[in-house]
Order: C-alpha cells, then sequence, then structure tokens
C-alpha cells in the first residue's frame, strides 16, 4: 500500500473526509465543513510571513482538491516529512477568497468545544514542495491571530474551508450543546 | 467518514385559543403564516413536518408526540401572536430536539393611520393581535431555561431577508448536527507517538456527536478490498478524466527524468502515470520517458 494521499484526496472531494496521524478532532471538523458545502481541508500552521502579513498554512496528508485554486498537482514525494515511506502527494491551494478555520478542541464543561476563525486565501508564492498550501490573512494580523488561535488550545491541525460559515457553526455548536469559540 | 440523510425539520405556529372567537379572520391570517413559512423552509434535503397552529395545552400535547412519531430532527416555533407558555412546554419536552423560536412578525410595523381608522376597537385589538409576536417572546425563553432547554431564536420579520438568512443558518447548522450523528467514522491504524494534542476521547465523540465510531486494521481492509483488477484501475482512470482533479503529475524540478522513470514502482503509481498518458497532451514526452 502507497501513495495513500492522492486516493485519500479523491475520497475527501467525494464528501468522504478522510485524515491522516488518526486525526479523529480534525475528521470531524473536515465533516462539518464538508456539510455545509465548504470542503474542508486539513491544515496546520507552516510559517508566518510578516513582510506579506500572511499565514503559511497547508499539510502533506490529503488536500480537499474539490476547493483547489485551479487544478490539484501530483508530486511524487521521496521522503514524507516525519512519517514512514514515500509516494505521491498533492500540491494545491486551496481556491482564493474568503475562508474559515474550524478546529474540535477539547472544553473542560462541554467536552468538546468548536473553534473558528473567518479570513482571506490570498494569491502569492507557496512552497512547491507537493504538499497542500495556502496564503491566509486575519483580520487581526498574523501575530494577532496567530496568538489568539493558539491561546485557545486547539490541536496543531484544523479545518480549512471556503466562504464565511462561522455564523452557522456558532448556531451548530448551540445545537449540539458544546462550547464555541470565534477567533 | 460518510451520511446522508435527509433533514426532517417540525413546524407548529403557537397561538391563543381564546382569540380565534373574539376576533374574526385572526386564526385564519396565522394559518396563512405558517403555511408561509412552511413553503419557505421546504427544499430539497429538507423534509417539513407542518404540525399547524397550536393553541392550547391538549394540541401541544398532541403536537409532541407527533414529533416523536415524525422522527423530527429540529423544530422551529413559530410564535404568531400572543401564545402561552403552557402551549409551548408540553410540545418542546416531548419533541426532544433542538427548539428555534421564530419572533417574526409580518410586517415592518402596524400601519397606524390604517389603523387607528378601522374604529371597531375589536377589529384594531385583532389587528394588533397579528403584530403580537413579541410579546410572549421573553415568557418562552423563561420556561424554556428553567426546563433546561436551551433557548435559540431568530427576531424579525416574515418576508425579510435578514430573517431568512438566520433560519437558513439554523437549518444549516441542524444539518450539521444530524449528519454526525447518522455519520459512521472509521479508524485505522494507531496515533503518531507523541503527539498528545491529537489523542481523543473517541467515547466522548461518540457520547457529543452521535458519530459511531469503527476501529479497524490495515490487514482488515486489504481483506476487504482485494487486489484491483486491471477493470478497477481503468475505472480509477476514468474518474481522473472525467474530473480533472488532478492536471497533470507534476515531477520535481529537480528530479531526472531517469529518476522519474523509477518512481512508480506500486500499481497506484503506475496506475497515475496512465493518467498523465491520457489525459495531457504532453503524451510525445510521455512517450519517450518510456521507451528510453
Amino acid at each position: 500500500m502507497s501513495s495513500i494521499i492522492p486516493g485519500c484526496s479523491l475520497l475527501t472531494a467525494r464528501h468522504i473526509p478522510t485524515a491522516g496521524e488518526y486525526e479523529v478532532k480534525n475528521v470531524l471538523a473536515m465533516k462539518i465543513m464538508d456539510i455545509l458545502g465548504a470542503g474542508g481541508s486539513f491544515t496546520e500552521f507552516y510559517a508566518m510571513d510578516f513582510n506579506d502579513d500572511v499565514v503559511l498554512m497547508g499539510h502533506d496528508g490529503p488536500g480537499h482538491i474539490a476547493i483547489a485554486e485551479g487544478n490539484a498537482k501530483m508530486r511524487p514525494l521521496r521522503v514524507y516529512h516525519g512519517k514512514v515511506g514515500r509516494g505521491l502527494s498533492v500540491e494545491m491551494s486551496v481556491k482564493h477568497g474568503p475562508v474559515t478555520l474550524l478546529s474540535i478542541a477539547e472544553d473542560a464543561i462541554t467536552g468538546f468545544k468548536l473553534l473558528a476563525a473567518e479570513g482571506e486565501c490570498i494569491p502569492g508564492k507557496i512552497l512547491e514542495i507537493g504538499n497542500t498550501n495556502s496564503r491566509y490573512r486575519f483580520p487581526l494580523g498574523v501575530r494577532g491571530f496567530v496568538n489568539a488561535w493558539s491561546a485557545q488550545g486547539p490541536a496543531h491541525h484544523c479545518a480549512v474551508g471556503v466562504g464565511h460559515v462561522a455564523g452557522i457553526l456558532r448556531k451548530a455548536a448551540a445545537l449540539m450543546g458544546i462550547g464555541f469559540h470565534q477567533v | 467518514m460518510s451520511t446522508e440523510r435527509v433533514l426532517r425539520a417540525g413546524l407548529c405556529g403557537i397561538g391563543l385559543e381564546a382569540y380565534w372567537g373574539q376576533f374574526a379572520g385572526l386564526k385564519g391570517r396565522l394559518d396563512g403564516y405558517v403555511e408561509q413559512v412552511a413553503v419557505q423552509l421546504t427544499r430539497p434535503g429538507i423534509e417539513v413536518v407542518n404540525l399547524g397552529l397550536i393553541d392550547t395545552p391538549a394540541r401541544s400535547n398532541a403536537a409532541g408526540h407527533r414529533c416523536r412519531r415524525e422522527d423530527i430532527d429540529v423544530l422551529f416555533l413559530y410564535v404568531t401572536t400572543y401564545a402561552l407558555s403552557n402551549t409551548v412546554l408540553p410540545l418542546v419536552q416531548r419533541a426532544g430536539v433542538p427548539v428555534i423560536v421564530l419572533n417574526l412578525q409580518p410586517e415592518a410595523a402596524i400601519d397606524y393611520n390604517a389603523f387607528n381608522g378601522l374604529l371597531d376597537r375589536t377589529a384594531m385589538t385583532g389587528e394588533w393581535l397579528a403584530f403580537c409576536s413579541a410579546c410572549p417572546a421573553p415568557e418562552i425563553a423563561n420556561v424554556l431555561l428553567r426546563a433546561k432547554i436551551p433557548f435559540h431564536q431568530v427576531t424579525g420579520m416574515l418576508e425579510e431577508a435578514e430573517s431568512w438568512r438566520e433560519i437558513e443558518e439554523w437549518l444549516a447548522a441542524a444539518r450539521v448536527r444530524s449528519a454526525l450523528a447518522s455519520a459512521r467514522l472509521g479508524l485505522m491504524g494507531h496515533y503518531y507517538s507523541g503527539m498528545l494534542d491529537i489523542m481523543t476521547d473517541v467515547t466522548q465523540v461518540s457520547v457529543t456527536f452521535g458519530t459511531h465510531v469503527e476501529l479497524m486494521e490495515v490487514d482488515e481492509l486489504t481483506r476487504y478490498a482485494p487486489r484491483p483488477a486491471i477493470a478497477m484501475w481503468s475505472g480509477k482512470l476514468r474518474t481522473f478524466k472525467r474530473h480533472s482533479i488532478f492536471s497533470r503529475i507534476a515531477r520535481p524540478k529537480n528530479c531526472s527524468t531517469r529518476r522519474a522513470r523509477r518512481w512508480p514502482s506500486t500499481p497506484w503509481l503506475r496506475a497515475t502515470i496512465w493518467t498523465r498518458s491520457l489525459t495531457t497532451t504532453r503524451v510525445p514526452a510521455m512517450r519517450s520517458m518510456r521507451t528510453r
């Protein structure tokens, strides 16, 4: 079994969100975004660009290729970083325009909470290393956003979807009786 | 993780039976408003169960039982005029699903001149009562909170874009709740050793979201999905071609042709190579790579 990433990307685009690293909370976040028709691509902080005031976010796992800007590309990788194996990986940026990040985090009172942020996916240079990778700008700026997001204590992964859907996520959390926080 | 299920939305108007005999035409008018909301809620993927205008505790009780028979996922409680909270409590307690209170007035304001020109004080009161949805909103909230039933509301107008944007969001939120509760999540493999943040109480996932969790091993998966036949590969290639998902299989810039020829070492990788030769116009380059 090899090159699971393209297969999982195809499944994710067919509304069967698939996450690596045994990411239970994040695959739920991806599912929520997918139910809303927003996509839901596995992502994490890659780097901060203080010059352009954007956060680079991506992952070497599957991408939600249905919300890619243009066509996704397949790249052969001789090593997956930090994981065993090698094979094909998916390189794509999320569609430029409004986006929402969603993470499911632990909550001391309600078990889980939804953590959301609305921002923009910005055109520009991304890292061509065969991963999903996008440039995101948030109203709080790089410093303010990363501080505020991390302070909520989510896991280091989240799901990114297209459009601004934090209002719906707030309501979904209310209907499920769990906490909600928007950065 | 997969699921798909139609969302079943219950709708009922609430009112006060005592008014119907006093104010001619009021009930018919409010029934019409409830029907209007039912029509507007209905769309593909959502089945609306219209319980009509509930105006007594007995009808509330019966409507609550019907909510359970109809297996609704969410209940919209449309306040059409003043209504007693004892016509609300039996219904929402029995329904046992999230309740969204719709406090929607028919228009932005009462037409004061036309209203005061009616002269007949009974007709005037009847007209006012059609605009009286806000009156019991705090009463309903009070009782639901005391019953420990979460209170959610939309305040606005019957034909107002902003109100309906809110209602659409509640529908989407209800769909999230319902879809997660009927979803099945498969877990295979194990955590990345050391990533403590990712490790999750899976029981709590089922408790909170209602999601069914199935654990399996990679070996089991390969048993369920035997080595694919050529026909399956060509089916997969057609999928690639149809969706044009992958524009090309790009080689790393520093990857020599010789090395590139080596990297497809498994059936899946070979399949993706075929994809390229089938779906791109760069076939000559591909051919030369193969024949070298």
